[in-house]
């Protein structure tokens, strides 16, 4: 953003939001600055919560099913595909979610942290641990009841809190700290894709399924012979999501496997880019007869100035922000407005459920990664990052135990629509909030040790 | 708006090709062939004549139950109780054809901002010329028609297919002077607006006006968002769509959203050319070859991109993204969903006797020619309007009969006109008659325009 502030100088127009009218100056730049912050989805998120909550106990409370249970069909002739918003907004919206945690994995697993195969190894065997105990917890405690499917609850990490509640306490992150959490709630996010492709699939329809097979080889295919046009890819990819709904499976994974299968390698090299960037610059004039007489030239340069950076960038340049602050506090405003009568807490309360999500997350998630990661130490596996403590260490576990977008995903696969999954939901509520106050404090204890961290 | 072409210019650059430009057998034998094929601007035409070519064939081979049963089939959109329901064909008449009339109003704008019609003394000719040419026909329909069942019918002969007659002109007219073309499109264009005028004021059912006020304060919205900058595609997407269904609502044809959009996108770039020139030159200066991470320059482009797309003024931007869709898909899907009519020997000598379809050939073969080049004339006689330089009356005399191919246009208002499929039917023979007519005759005409031995009559 710094760098769009830099061009007013240079003779630039601004859009509005970036121009100094009261509006922008005094609520959109602030905005944006603040959207950029990692943490302002998290903070998004709890207010689209808040309301959910708020609308399903006040007494407007019948809109709030009546708005998200509201049907969505097409039709043509006989064929039709049918949801109401709130199965929209879950295998629809949700897509474009799940594309971006496909683009994250990529690049971590290519060009970042998980890179290094051994610097990978204690937030991978910290994330197995972490996604093992809980799940096993879960199970424990809710064996024999109709909740018992649902152990995929416990799993996964919400990056985007747990990231908020670790900058939160600590002023002076090391970044050894965030780059363990972010790998780890990468792994995580693999590992719930994998539960949520394998356990949570009904009726594998194989004849589908071999048919989303067969586009995601078309899309490799199209890659190997540098087909660019986007169009091609968005037409692979609605069919994906298709053969994927018809198969019976997540159509949420159609957005990972195109995530996956981004190239991350620029289309060009960004010398010849430069280059032609020049010669562009160079052969354009300011006031062309008739106007737009060099759009040609322009509309080349924009493709190759796209062009310079790899598809991955670009994908997640463009859907990241959209994901981020519309469709993830959308699937929150559709899915969190849960009852919160005295009856309800009470029957929360007393639920296997909720008390299987709570313990398994709060104490699970906690006691998954410390051990985890203190067993891979001490045999010689893996070290801690540079600056960080088993204080932080033990800090970030009990963060990474907030459930909640991919766990209320997980819920609403699993269970089916009635008191147990608004059980359910109270439970991941709860211990979202417990974990974050519980994560929360030991970091700010852990920075107030910092004498206690083994160099 | 093509690119640069040529791999000639990029290879030396050591640029990667995408796979449609490299040596491959494919790209090679078939897809740059086609692409320099879909450069010419006859291509078009050549599309709609193959759709056109298609539907008639498919209507009247064995299996025409199939054609009729495609079209039927319904499509609804329903969000709880309100839903859109509608045929294919009325999906492609007013949902697809919604983007082919954006791209009309577009050129209207630019005609109107930067083009021929900036000027009214320097348009005088075109447009005298396109009234005339909308006149005459319309009153010659009326003369066999008026009192009749036929007598909504007046407004289809009004029309002039621009993708065929510019598709006749440059195959018939090599030789033709260069200020024809330009003539001919400022006609067509005018006749454009024409035939939006008609179809809005003459063809628009029962207006609903709480619809109609949504339909013009999102237009405001629209010119408000302008005014104070806003840039965000995705803004004006949504205002764009509310206009197009809160026009279908309203009972005007929603077609007129899409022009009513083309007229309002801005004509002037964002950013002055030189300004955008000079960030490329920083951009090219700033970014390194390989950097790490990788990626690590991704804003300095994707900002870069951004600019440079902003050199270009957004009606040239919205032009170059759907006028291959609208030129080589929809209005060929536009012909193959209309054009499909039953030619039994029954059906041509129903035609052949219908003063319907009677009218339609007078008007459109005879009435354009005869109103187009009168009009000139008179324009011309009175001093209002002069030829352009190294137009003969000749030259004109073929542009005039071209002009007569009235097809995409016209077809579309015989769908408005006529609720009854019989009459429909009818007329769209007529139209197909005399589209084939008038371009036989244009074609001809020019082909002897540009004889040498000719003397200008």
């Amino acid at each position: 953003m710094s760098a769009t502030r830099s061009g007013g100088s240079s003779g630039l127009r601004m859009p509005w939001a970036q121009s100094d009218r009261p509006v922008p100056r005094r609520v959109i730049r602030p905005l944006q600055s603040f959207l950029d912050a990692e943490t302002a989805s998290g903070i998004l998120i709890v207010g689209a919560v808040a309301i959910a909550i708020a609308w399903a106990n006040s007494s407007w409370r019948e809109t709030y099913e009546h708005v998200w249970g509201t049907e969505l069909v097409w039709r043509l002739s006989r064929w039709s595909v049918s949801d109401d918003l709130r199965g929209w907004i879950r295998d629809g919206l949700m897509t474009f979610f799940f594309l971006v945690v496909g683009l994250e994995i990529k690049r971590e697993l290519i060009t970042g942290e998980l890179r290094d195969r051994r610097a990978a190894i204690l937030p991978l065997v910290a994330a197995v641990g972490g996604m093992l105990v809980p799940a096993l917890a879960y199970i424990a405690l809710t064996a024999g009841s109709s909740a018992e499917r649902g152990w995929g609850i416990a799993m996964p990490t919400d990056i985007a809190f747990a990231l908020g509640v670790l900058l939160l306490a600590s002023r002076r992150t090391s970044p050894g700290l965030k780059v363990f959490l972010l790998a780890l709630a990468i792994v995580d996010d693999l590992g719930s894709i994998l539960v949520v492709a394998i356990f949570y699939s009904s009726h594998l329809a194989w004849t589908s399924l071999a048919a989303a097979a067969g586009i995601c080889v078309a899309i490799v295919a199209l890659r190997r012979i540098h087909v660019q046009a986007d169009a091609a890819y968005v037409a692979m990819g609605v069919g994906l999501w298709f053969a994927l709904r018809s198969a019976g499976v997540s159509p949420t994974l159609a957005g990972v496997a195109l995530g996956l299968l981004t190239p991350c390698v620029p289309l060009q090299r960004p010398r010849t880019v430069s280059e032609e960037a020049h010669r562009v610059a160079d052969e354009t004039v300011d006031d062309p007869v008739p106007p737009d007489a060099d759009a040609a030239q322009w509309f080349y340069l924009a493709d190759l100035a796209r062009d310079a950076v790899s598809p991955l960038a670009r994908m997640e340049s463009l859907l990241h922000p959209w994901s981020s602050y519309v469709v993830v506090p959308l699937f929150a405003l559709s899915n969190a407005g849960v009852p919160l009568t005295g009856h309800a807490l009470a029957a929360g309360a007393t639920s296997r459920v909720a008390v299987a999500i709570v313990a398994a997350r709060v104490l699970g998630k906690t006691l998954g990664i410390s051990i985890a990661s203190g067993v891979a130490v001490r045999i010689g596996l893996a070290r801690l990052p540079r600056g960080v403590s088993w204080r932080h260490v033990i800090g970030v576990a009990a963060a990474a135990g907030i459930p909640f977008t991919v766990s209320l995903f997980v819920a609403e696969l699993s269970i089916r629509p009635g008191t147990v999954l608004d059980s359910a939901r109270l439970g991941i509520l709860a211990a979202a909030l417990i974990a974050g106050l519980f994560g929360f404090l030991l970091l700010r204890a852990a920075d107030r040790h910092p004498a206690a961290a083994p160099r | 708006m093509a690119r640069p072409t040529g791999d000639h210019v990029n290879a030396e650059h050591g640029l990667r090709l995408p796979w449609s430009r490299t040596e491959r057998p494919v790209p090679r034998r078939v897809v740059k062939p086609l692409q320099s094929f879909l450069e010419q601007e006859a291509a078009g035409g050549a599309f709609l004549l193959a759709a056109t070519v298609v539907a008639l064939a498919w209507a009247n081979s064995p299996w025409w139950e199939s054609y009729d049963q495609l079209w039927r089939n319904t499509l609804t959109i329903g969000i709880g109780r309100w839903a859109i329901s509608e045929d294919l064909r009325h999906w492609v008449n007013e949902g697809l054809m919604a983007l082919f009339f954006l791209v009309v109003g577009l050129e209207i704008k630019r005609e109107l901002v930067t083009g021929d019609l900036r000027e009214i003394r320097a348009a005088a000719l075109p447009v005298i010329a396109a009234v005339g040419g909308m006149i005459v026909p319309a009153l010659i329909y009326l003369a066999f028609n008026a009192g009749g069942e036929g007598a909504p019918g007046w407004g289809i002969p009004m029309a002039t297919d621009i993708a065929f007659a510019l598709g006749v002109l440059t195959i018939g007219a090599r030789r033709a002077p260069a200020n024809l073309k330009p003539f001919l499109l400022t006609l067509a264009i005018v006749d454009d607006i024409g035939a939006i005028l008609v179809i809005a004021l003459f063809y628009s059912g029962g207006v609903t006006l709480g619809p109609l006020a949504v339909a013009a304060s999102l237009c405001g919205v629209i010119v408000l968002c302008q005014v104070i900058n806003i840039r965000a595609t995705a803004i004006y997407l949504v205002l764009g769509l509310g206009t197009w269904i809160a026009t279908f609502e309203s009972g005007i044809h929603p077609t007129i959203a899409g022009v009513a959009l083309g007229l309002l996108t801005p004509a002037v770039p964002f950013q002055r050319p030189r300004a955008v020139s000079e960030e490329a030159h920083r951009v090219a200066d700033k970014t390194v070859d390989d950097p790490v991470p990788p990626d690590a320059d991704a804003h300095h482009w994707l900002r870069l991109a951004r600019l440079t797309s902003e050199a270009v003024s957004p009606l040239a931007r919205v032009e170059a993204a759907l006028h291959p869709w609208t030129g080589f898909v929809i209005v060929p899907l536009f012909a193959l969903a209309n054009a499909g009519i039953r030619l039994s020997s029954t059906a041509l000598l129903d035609a052949g006797t219908s003063a319907i379809a009677i009218g339609i050939v007078a008007g459109l073969v005879v009435g354009k020619l005869a109103g187009i080049s009168a009009a000139s004339l008179v324009a011309v006689r009175a001093g209002v309007g002069t030829l352009p330089s190294g137009v003969r009356w000749r030259d004109l005399l073929g542009a005039a009969a071209v002009a007569g191919i009235g097809f995409t246009v016209s077809l579309f208002i015989s769908e408005l006109a006529f609720t009854d499929d019989r009459l429909a039917d009818t007329a769209k023979v007529g139209i197909l008659a005399a589209s084939l007519l008038a371009g036989v005759i244009g074609f001809w005409l020019l082909r002897w325009a540009g004889r040498p031995d000719v003397r200008d009559p």
